[in-house]
């Protein structure tokens, strides 16, 4: 059968249901509603939690800066300042895609949704810059003045290890690599499954952008 | 901030524009359910977006297509896992009275699903395609060039004829 045939199947044989109603339009929802509203259980679950978290070690820095050790401070700090800036760069980004005009064409708006959509590594990537600081926040300056060299290694090497691990990561962690087999097995898992669809969008879109000579022109 | 539009002047661009919602959303949700949350879905975009509408820039047809296709494109791609836990029922054909329209029935069937396992974006074109919408329509709608459009319409067209060549055979 051929497309225009098919074309002329389609509507004669798929006609508008004149006699079916539209469903009633749901009221309005209030606007912090409305950008936490399609966030599933679990990553709203993940805000409330990273939210507490930021508030509970910020109440403990407080209560303890005099006397806590300087790596344990430094390491908090670092640790907290980036939790506060992930959790404020997700709900931003997920502000942003709510306030795209949907009234602009298609491949112009699905490619801003998915390019912020996909920007939801830069979370990620701020995530992988904690790792030292979960090397050094039991650091004390009595535990390295009297470690043994062995205890000491024990103690720098992870730490460094962690340092080049967040530093390759974070640079590395991008929309350009999604075809690497590293990239697909850190990003493998339901939790990733949103952001390896805008990434595909973004292909699509990227496609339709993509001048080719029709077939007959070549 | 525009305020919000008149409930009556909505319910009259419902009115004149409905189809447009209907077929959109048919092309991208089989399941009756999904079907009236993404129509559902559509009237918050609509009215929402209503405000922002510029008759100079687009045609209010081209302009409720936009907002219908990118309303359904998220939709489909939010609501993909939950697709793919789904197990898809047996195909059931009605009880038809003849032979032609027994194959003109599965025909459709099998043009239905070569649309379900199309791309988001091909799936916008393949519609607008199958409702005969002018390359310019198309172009204005998607928001690419003309001849972008036909060289994606004839790629589109090809594909369909190898689909149901093969399924002819």
């Amino acid at each position: 059968m051929e497309p225009d045939e098919l074309q002329y199947l389609w509507q004669q044989a798929r006609p508008f249901p004149a006699d079916q109603a539209l469903p009633p339009r749901p009221a309005d929802r209030p606007s912090l509603t409305r950008v936490l509203g399609p966030l599933r259980p679990a990553k709203l679950l993940g805000v409330v939690v990273g939210l507490a978290w930021v508030v509970a070690i910020d109440a403990l820095l407080y209560h303890v800066w005099a006397v806590a050790s300087p790596f344990f401070l430094v390491s908090a700090v670092v640790q907290v300042l980036l939790t506060k800036l992930m959790i404020g760069l997700y709900l931003y980004q997920l502000m942003l895609v709510q306030r795209v005009d949907v009234g602009h064409s298609v491949v112009a708006v699905q490619r801003r949704v998915a390019r912020l959509r996909t920007s939801s590594l830069w979370v990620v990537r701020l995530g992988f810059l904690q790792l030292p600081a979960w090397a050094t926040f039991f650091w004390t300056e009595r535990l390295l003045r009297e470690a043994s060299p062995l205890q000491l290694a024990g103690l720098l090497i992870p730490a460094l290890l962690f340092a080049l691990a967040a530093g390759w990561l974070f640079v590395h962690v991008r929309y350009e690599n999604r075809h690497q087999r590293w990239f697909q097995l850190l990003f493998r898992g339901p939790e990733w499954d949103p952001i390896l669809r805008a990434m595909h969008l973004l292909e699509q879109t990227e496609d339709y952008q993509r001048e080719v000579p029709a077939p007959g022109r070549r | 901030m525009a305020p919000p539009p008149d409930e009556q002047e909505f319910q009259r661009w419902l009115e004149q524009h409905r189809s447009i919602l209907f077929k959109v959303a048919r092309t991208y949700c089989r399941d009756e359910d999904d079907r009236q949350d993404l129509l559902q879905e559509m009237l918050v975009q609509l009215w929402q977006a209503l405000p922002r509408y510029d008759p100079a820039r687009a045609a209010a047809s081209t302009w409720v297509y936009r907002v219908a296709l990118n309303t359904a494109i998220s939709f489909h791609r939010r609501h993909a896992g939950r697709r793919a836990a789904r197990v898809p029922l047996p195909p059931e054909l009605p009880q038809l009275p003849d032979a032609e329209a027994l194959e003109r029935e599965q025909q459709l069937r099998q043009l239905e699903q070569f649309i379900e396992e199309l791309r988001e974006l091909d799936k916008a074109l393949m519609l607008l395609y199958l409702e005969n919408k002018s390359h310019a329509d198309i172009a204005d709608i998607l928001g690419i060039s003309v001849s972008n459009v036909a060289t994606k319409v004839s790629r589109i067209k090809e594909q369909l004829r190898q689909r149901f060549a093969r399924q002819t055979a």
